[in-house]
């Protein structure tokens, strides 16, 4: 059994978790007060009006340099896959694409981009 | 028609094994935590305090649900279910023991990653969609560790396939002659800490400190949707040290003590899940500025060069 399994586990899973939470609707009892359902702010009524104000994204710099490196990783997984059928040719492809990604990072960190004032 | 009721049935034991190895997860990890801290933990249901985990899903599953005014309707709803489903569906792909239960796929630590990604989308979206400011500062932490964490992960685990020269989680195994994690100890203690990370347990759990945001992501969450974040969050604690076993620790392999592999897989992950504990008990948490530089300067060169030098044995030599 290879994938049909894996979709029949996936399917059983998703549907216990679905039903569960839909349960306490018919179980757990109901009880409405003043203030109950405004955001929790340890007892105090909220000072913000809204949580999905502005804010600042700091690390959107980080985030982009997190794409780029995923998208490395799955390169070197398929050559990860069969290194010695690439031999060493492959091997020192491999290599100058991985030395190039580092002196971005050096970049990276030069530039101070995960750096806190 | 038979294949099929055998994989279900098979599933069912699976998922209801599982849900019973995090309840007591839970409870034993209370119970060692109050032995470590001078007190008695759980001693109050039934002997010991054993069916204190069993008490605590009765009471959550029958509780009122609060849901704050100011949520998005769906991604609340959601975003907690697909924490708990990511976390548990891997485990149909992990060999326990010798070969996977249910599903027994070539790609098998691709599919792994994958699914396991995605219980961080759980929490984001959890903290986001609560519509409150400390669940909100939880989700946005929760995602600048991802950020910072699954590349070494990733590139620690490029090494093990590297000299496994598969994906299959059980050939990778069965190439194991001596455990993976003497040639690469490096590569080990990367996946060690991100898995840590990963986790978001205590070095590690800002997404959810307790004495900064209340409880980071779960704070608006109550009732069977709280319950999930935490089954999920276990669940993935078991996924990442059984992951751990798999790739460095020679999974079901006994070498030399003659053992039935489910059994020695099983002593493995109780062993790694209890260093996991015995971190919590022993370790203050990071603040974050430390923890990011602690990933991009240190923990992805160090990843790079281990898997430099794999790849060198490997290829040249």
């Amino acid at each position: 059994m290879g994938y049909t399994g894996f979709f029949v586990f996936f399917l059983l899973v998703l549907f216990i978790g679905l039903l569960l939470v839909v349960l306490p609707k018919i179980l757990a009892p109901k009880v409405s007060e003043e203030y109950k359902l405004d955001p929790y702010e340890c007892g105090e009524i909220p000072v913000t009006e809204e949580a999905w104000s502005r804010y600042n994204v700091r690390f959107y710099l980080l985030a982009l340099a997190f794409v780029i490196f995923e998208v490395e990783g799955v390169f070197l997984l398929l050559w990860a896959l069969n290194p010695r059928g690439l031999g060493i040719a492959g091997f020192i492809e491999i290599t100058i694409f991985v030395v190039i990604l580092f002196l971005g990072w050096i970049y990276m960190l030069a530039k101070g981009v995960i750096k806190w004032e | 028609m038979i294949p099929f009721l055998t994989v279900f049935i098979k599933s069912v034991i699976l998922i209801l094994v599982l849900t019973l190895i995090v309840a007591y997860m839970v409870y034993l990890e209370r119970k060692f935590l109050g032995w470590v801290q001078n007190r008695y933990g759980p001693n109050r249901a039934g002997p010991f305090g054993i069916f204190q985990s069993i008490a605590d899903a009765v009471k959550l599953i029958l509780k009122e649900e609060v849901f704050p005014e100011k949520r998005d309707r769906i991604l609340y709803f959601i975003a907690p279910v697909i924490t708990a489903v990511s976390a548990f569906i891997p485990f149909s792909l992990i060999p326990i023991g010798s070969k996977p239960v249910i599903a027994d796929i070539n790609t098998s630590l691709l599919f792994v990653l994958v699914i396991a990604g995605f219980s961080t989308y759980g929490i984001v979206l959890g903290g986001v969609s609560s519509g409150s400011k400390y669940p909100l500062f939880g989700g946005l932490r929760s995602a600048a560790q991802f950020l910072s964490f699954e590349i070494p992960f990733l590139l620690s685990i490029t090494a093990v396939i590297l000299q496994a020269e598969t994906f299959s989680l059980k050939k990778i195994i069965e190439s194991q002659h001596i455990p993976y994690i003497f040639p690469q100890f490096a590569g080990f203690l990367v996946f060690f800490l991100a898995g840590l990370a990963d986790t978001g347990r205590i070095p590690f759990d800002l997404p959810e400190a307790e004495s900064e945001l209340v409880g980071g992501y779960n704070t608006e969450y109550s009732g069977i949707k709280f319950a999930w974040f935490f089954l999920g969050e276990y669940a993935h604690l078991i996924l990442i040290s059984s992951l751990i076993v798999v790739l460095y620790l020679g999974g079901g392999n006994a070498y030399f003590i003659p053992l039935p592999s489910f059994l020695v897989f099983l002593i493995k992950i109780a062993f790694v899940i209890f260093i996991f504990y015995w971190i919590r008990t022993s370790l203050p948490r990071v603040r974050f500025d430390q923890l990011m530089k602690f990933s991009w300067k240190f923990l992805i060169p160090l990843s790079f060069l281990n898997l430099i030098v794999v790849s060198i044995f490997k290829v040249v030599l």
